[in-house]
């Protein structure tokens, strides 16, 4: 069955996030997260570093031994990344200064790159392998993105260089530990967002007084033969009661273990 | 199940009321020394982490205890730091910092990984340099420069019998509610009383800087006068009794406290003479607590190596 876009680009980007959830390529997002600017920048060449990994990974690469697909992914990065940054620091009219000189060679060694092709990319078809480069650099760029708002507004007191009138502006954000401090809260809130706990069984209305449970001990009926048919609402409610269940035998046998130990 | 769940409460309540006790003093004589400014400080401080802990835990489907003490003794400890006449929003910002950032994520003022007051005045410090680094008040011996500031310069203090008093008594440029060092001793006696297992760190943290003053004097003047000077300049002895004895962040095993006691003492030093801050205890506070688990783990692993039978299985269960 092929992928379709849309789920492959709904997960890849959100639920398997390569910065929040898998936590590869945190450098270039830290360095780069500094403004909008930079930040968008950054996502331009992510994207065409990943893209075009992932399309050779996924059609000539495949046959290649792994260690030899590493350094390959590590030269194409580089010779994607470092010209089209310095193009667009020195080339364009928009007259950027990324300041990430020292820091390129950690940024050309991108690991949403190794990873996604290593992971996915040679393991699959072309088009599938396309939908999830699409994805991965969608997910980076989008919390690079964010990250570059923020820093930018609480840092500088700008938005896209555009003086917002703060009073006061907290230096500390334009720090990596600004960005780690950005990344964690919006990790915690994507794994609120795709955490999916088991809904409880409803709940039965308060009675006002105790439940008066009444056992027919004389009705000669054999324990065994009594109905043990349970209904359900949904799939949800049978698998929670069950995960209790398994819950409650493990807790008894640990019981019993210890008890044996003593 | 009842006793269970209010069990973090009642030892959070224990440890943090004893801080506050010890609190009050310097509260009270930094109230002596700068007046309504340090009230104001104080009860901003003290209100916006009350405030921010509670919002915030319900916000996040917390438990809020009303008893927990952390809350109040974090606010507190972050306006001792503070010079008097800091503007409100430094204090909010670096409470803020400290609850939402150290405290509430990570489960609670017993649980933090991070002692959260030094974090909180470390992020104010990187923030507003200028403004936390800025003193009022108190007796002059170069200008208005604070003991730190003259450390730092490489300048040198003569020291009298008067100077020597104001010195020890606090009533000199510098952070509000840190500069008494005689406060101090009686806050170390306390814990001696109430809590000697966790003053291991600290006598290791002193022992650290009273070597690194004695054989690495920073001043002019003699050995002596520069093991006073280093002492009773920034937040040092203040570090010691609030921050090195943080049960959150202290290591399990007795030498790993002295360890780690003797690590943050040494980067403390090294960063006073090497940092672009005037008082790094914080940060060094910070380093230490980064490295606390590791020095747990190596001595947990160490123990498995050179032990067998049951208690390696023990080690394990440590």
């Amino acid at each position: 069955m092929k992928p379709k876009l849309g789920d492959v680009i709904a997960k890849g980007t959100f639920e398997y996030n390569p910065v929040l959830i898998q936590c590869v390529g945190l450098c270039p997002v830290i360095l780069a997260s500094t403004s909008v600017q930079s930040a968008l920048a950054m996502t331009a060449v992510t994207f065409a570093d990943l893209l075009i990994t992932s399309i050779l990974a996924s059609t000539v690469m495949k046959k290649w031994q792994r260690y030899i697909r590493v350094v390959f992914y590590l030269i194409i990065g580089m010779l994607i990344i470092f010209p089209i940054l310095w193009f667009i620091e020195n080339k364009t009219i928009m007259n950027m200064t990324l300041g990430m000189r020292i820091f390129l060679p950690l940024i050309a060694v991108n690991s949403v790159t190794a990873v996604h092709c290593e992971q996915f990319a040679v393991k699959n078809g072309l088009r599938p392998a396309v939908f999830d480069a699409i994805a991965a650099g969608l997910g980076t760029g989008i919390v690079m993105i964010l990250c570059g708002a923020l820093r930018e507004i609480g840092g500088k007191g700008t938005f896209l260089g555009y003086p917002l009138g703060v009073s006061f502006k907290l230096s500390g954000m334009l720090m990596p530990y600004g960005c780690l401090v950005i990344l964690g809260f919006a990790a915690a809130v994507l794994n609120k967002i795709y955490t999916r706990k088991p809904r409880r069984a409803k709940k039965e209305p308060v009675s006002s007084g105790p439940e008066e449970v009444s056992l027919d001990i004389d009705s000669g009926k054999d324990p065994e033969q009594i109905d043990m048919d349970f209904t359900f609402d949904d799939d949800e409610e049978y698998e929670y009661l069950l995960s209790s269940v398994n819950e409650l035998i493990e807790s008894f046998s640990m019981d019993s273990e210890r008890e044996d130990e003593q | 199940m009842e006793q269970k769940q209010s069990a973090p409460a009642v030892k959070s309540t224990a440890v943090f009321g004893d801080y506050l006790i010890m609190l009050i003093v310097p509260a009270v004589i930094s109230i002596w020394y700068y007046g309504t400014a340090a009230v104001h400080t104080l009860i901003i401080c003290a209100a916006s982490s009350i405030l921010l802990d509670f919002v915030f835990s319900v916000l996040f489907n917390k438990q809020y205890y009303a008893a927990d003490l952390s809350g109040l003794c974090t606010g507190l400890m972050i306006a001792m730091m503070m010079p008097a006449a800091v503007p409100a929003y430094v204090c909010v910002l670096a409470c803020a910092f400290a609850i939402l950032v150290i405290k509430i994520p990570f489960g609670g003022g017993m649980r933090a990984p991070f002692v959260p007051a030094a974090a909180g005045f470390a992020s104010a410090a990187v923030c507003f340099k200028d403004l936390v680094f800025t003193y009022s008040g108190g007796r002059e011996f170069m200008g208005s420069a604070s003991l730190g500031s003259i450390l730092q310069a490489g300048g040198s203090v003569r020291i009298t019998s008067a100077s020597f008093l104001d010195i020890f008594t606090g009533n000199i440029y510098g952070p509000m509610g840190t500069g008494c060092a005689a406060v101090f001793l009686g806050c170390i006696c306390f814990l001696l009383i109430r809590r000697r297992d966790a003053l291991i760190s600290s006598a290791a943290f002193l022992g650290a800087v009273i070597v690194f003053s004695l054989v690495l004097p920073r001043t002019g003047g003699t050995a002596l006068s520069s093991l006073l000077l280093e002492l009773s300049s920034g937040s040092l002895l203040f570090a010691a009794v609030f921050f090195l004895t943080d049960y959150s962040t202290l290591p399990g095993h007795t030498l790993n406290r002295i360890v780690y006691g003797l690590f943050t003492g040494i980067i403390c030093m090294v960063m006073r003479r090497r940092g672009i801050y005037e008082e790094p205890v914080c940060f060094a506070v910070i380093l230490g607590n980064a490295f606390s688990p590791l020095l747990d783990n190596v001595t947990d692993r160490l123990q498995v190596i050179f032990t067998s039978g049951k208690s390696k299985k023990e080690a394990y269960d440590r």
